[in-house]
Formats: C-alpha cells, sequence, structure tokens
C-alpha cells in the first residue's frame, strides 16, 4: 500500500514540475519545438519516469535535472532572444533550398534532406511543380515553408478589387449550457439581449443551448443542444 | 530580462546547493568516521563503556539526519550503513572485539564511499 502511495506522490510531484516548467518556457516551445527544444523535452520525460518506478531513488535524482534542464533552456532561449549572433548559434540559419524555381542541391545535401522529402512536404503543401516556387525556406525547426510566385497565388479580395464586410472575432456566449459572462460584457451586450435572443430560437433557458456565439457584427451562430447529449 | 534572472537564479541556487551539500556531506562523514575509529581504539584497550557511547552517539547522530539523508542519498547504500550500525551494536552488547572491528572497519569504508559520491571531482563528473 505504502508503495503505491508512494508511487502516485511522486508521479504527481514530477508530473506538476514538468506541466510548471513547460510552461514556463512559454508557448512557442508547445506547438513549435527546436531540435534542441525537442532533445530536451525527450530527457525530461525519461528523466522523470526514473524516480517515479524506483523508490530507492531519492525524488531530488529527477527533480534537479528537470530543474537544471528547464532553467538552461529558458536561459538560452531568453539569451537567443537578446542576441541575434547567439541564436544564429544556437539554432542556426533558415537555408533556402529552392530560389526562382532553382533547385539548391548544396543547401539540400548541407541539410541532409533528399529531394523525395523535399518533394514529399511540397506536396503536402499542394505544390507539385517546382517551376512554381519563388522560394522555399528549410526553418531552424525543421518545417518547409513554400512562397510561390505571385502569379501562382490565390487572388485576394484586395487584388480583385472587393471589399468584404469585416465580421471579426465570433465570441462564445453560451458554451454547453453555460453562459459565458465576461464574453457577454466583452460584447457589449446584456442578460436582456441573450433572453430576447433565446426566445428568437425558440428555447426558454441556457441551458438548453449547446453553442452561441456573437462576431462584431452582431450576426448570432447558434446551435441548441441535442436531446440525448 | 525577469525569466532570465529567475533561470540564471536557480542554476546557481541549484549549484551552490550541491557543492553545499557535498560539503556537509563530507564533514559529517569524516565526524562519524572519526568517532567511529576513536570507538574501536576503546574497545581495543578494553574501555568497552567508552566505546559503546561513541557507537550510539554515532547512531544518533545518523538517525537524527534520517530524513535528509534518504531525500539526498541513494537508499540502498543509507540502508547498508543502517543494518551495519545495528550489526555493530550486537558485537559490542556481546564484547565480540574482533567482528566489532571489522564491522566499524566496513562502516568507515561504507561511509567513505558515500563521501567521494558525492565529492565534485572529475572522476565522479566523468
Amino acid at each position: 500500500m505504502a508503495a503505491t502511495v508512494i508511487a502516485f506522490v511522486r508521479t504527481l510531484i514530477l508530473y506538476l514540475l514538468i506541466i510548471i516548467g513547460i510552461r514556463l518556457l512559454g508557448k512557442r516551445q508547445v506547438g513549435e519545438l527546436e531540435p534542441s527544444e525537442l532533445v530536451v523535452a525527450l530527457i525530461i520525460a525519461d528523466l522523470a519516469a526514473v524516480p517515479m518506478q524506483d523508490f530507492g531513488i531519492p525524488l531530488l535524482f529527477g527533480v534537479i535535472p528537470i530543474l537544471t534542464l528547464l532553467a538552461l533552456t529558458l536561459l538560452l532561449s531568453m539569451l537567443s532572444l537578446r542576441s541575434v549572433r547567439f541564436r544564429t548559434l544556437l539554432w542556426g540559419r533558415p537555408s533556402v533550398i529552392v530560389e526562382n524555381g532553382k533547385l539548391h542541391q548544396r543547401e539540400l545535401a548541407r541539410n541532409r534532406l533528399t529531394v523525395d522529402e523535399l518533394m514529399e512536404e511540397l506536396r503536402m503543401q499542394g505544390i507539385t511543380d517546382l517551376a512554381s516556387i519563388k522560394y522555399a525556406i528549410l526553418e531552424t525547426s525543421g518545417q518547409l515553408s513554400v512562397l510561390p510566385y505571385a502569379s501562382q497565388k490565390p487572388p485576394t479580395a484586395q487584388v480583385m478589387g472587393i471589399d468584404p464586410p469585416e465580421n471579426g472575432l465570433p465570441l462564445v456566449l453560451i458554451s454547453d449550457g453555460r453562459v459565458m459572462e465576461h464574453n457577454l460584457k466583452l460584447r457589449g451586450y446584456d442578460q436582456n439581449w441573450l433572453n430576447k435572443q433565446l426566445r428568437r430560437h425558440g428555447v426558454k433557458s441556457p441551458k438548453e443551448v449547446y453553442l452561441l456565439t456573437a462576431n462584431e457584427q452582431g450576426t448570432v451562430y447558434f446551435a441548441p443542444k441535442e436531446e440525448d447529449l | 530580462m525577469k525569466r532570465l534572472w529567475i533561470a540564471l537564479a536557480l542554476l546557481v541556487v541549484l549549484f551552490s546547493g550541491g557543492l553545499a551539500h557535498s560539503l556537509w556531506t563530507q564533514q559529517f562523514t569524516q565526524q562519524l568516521s572519526g568517532q567511529l575509529l576513536q570507538a574501536r581504539q576503546e574497545a581495543d584497550a578494553g574501555r568497552w563503556e567508552s566505546a559503546e557511547m561513541l557507537t550510539h552517539s554515532v547512531e544518533t547522530q545518523w538517525e537524527a539526519r534520517s530524513l535528509y539523508l534518504h531525500i539526498m542519498f541513494r537508499h540502498n547504500s543509507l540502508d547498508a550503513i543502517h543494518s551495519e550500525l545495528a550489526q555493530a551494536e550486537t558485537y559490542l552488547a556481546h564484547k565480540a572485539a574482533e567482528e566489532y572491528a571489522a564491522s566499524l572497519s566496513r562502516l568507515v569504508t561504507q561511509l567513505d564511499c558515500l563521501s567521494h559520491d558525492e565529492a565534485l571531482t572529475l572522476a565522479n563528473i566523468l
């Protein structure tokens, strides 16, 4: 029984520590990991797993390396934010793989990217013809950014001379039966307006609503709750 | 900027904490080893009461820092020292001079190992 409780408490501590650490690193790291950050994430996972399972090892043997890694990553992130030279040293530079439809074979080789992998990446971005690419850049995160020639880009409303209305961000006012008071105030509405909307859509209470949003133009999206939900 | 200082402060705290722990371990184990060697000399001279007092003192000091030791050291090393201390107490109770001396020697070696494992040396780093 004691061992089970110890396992539970240790896991809880290590899990919270990792969550706090990852949160401290910032949102960018969660979404798009740089290679070195990916390594840190993998090491942290491994470091946390050992003291979680082996109770003969002090918890600190997992906590100290994790804290050290997090502090180092944070430090390097902050230093690379402040210095371009340091950033280049640490993360490298983006590589131009394709320029004006011409393949830079040396850059491909330098990044150990095969033509097959490049073509696969391009196909995933809906591009099949290398000649239609103005620039293809291999970012430091390992992602490929493809910029087609202006003539190959889909036309925008501005190019076509159309002035579509700007609807703005729709805010959720009712989510799964719960009224989002903060969003309601933010949009400049009150309970009377909400009641009016509910009556208009044939419901009596917010509890009968699954989703209700309103954009800056006042356009309302309404989805009633399904019976068996 | 705040995050930079937090990261730096954390690294400094971790490093200096590690150093302080290493120094404390060295001091603590040397102190215990000294008392154990003294206890052995007392036992060799037939002064069993004095040897008993010194061994008890070591055990008391060890138990008093039990929580800290368990937080900072591998538990199997601590368990080995703990059981050897109990063994020494038994030999002491029976006034078994040779076994007692051998047990104290093992204890001193184990304490030395504990201290060496925590020292900031190239051998430990590599």
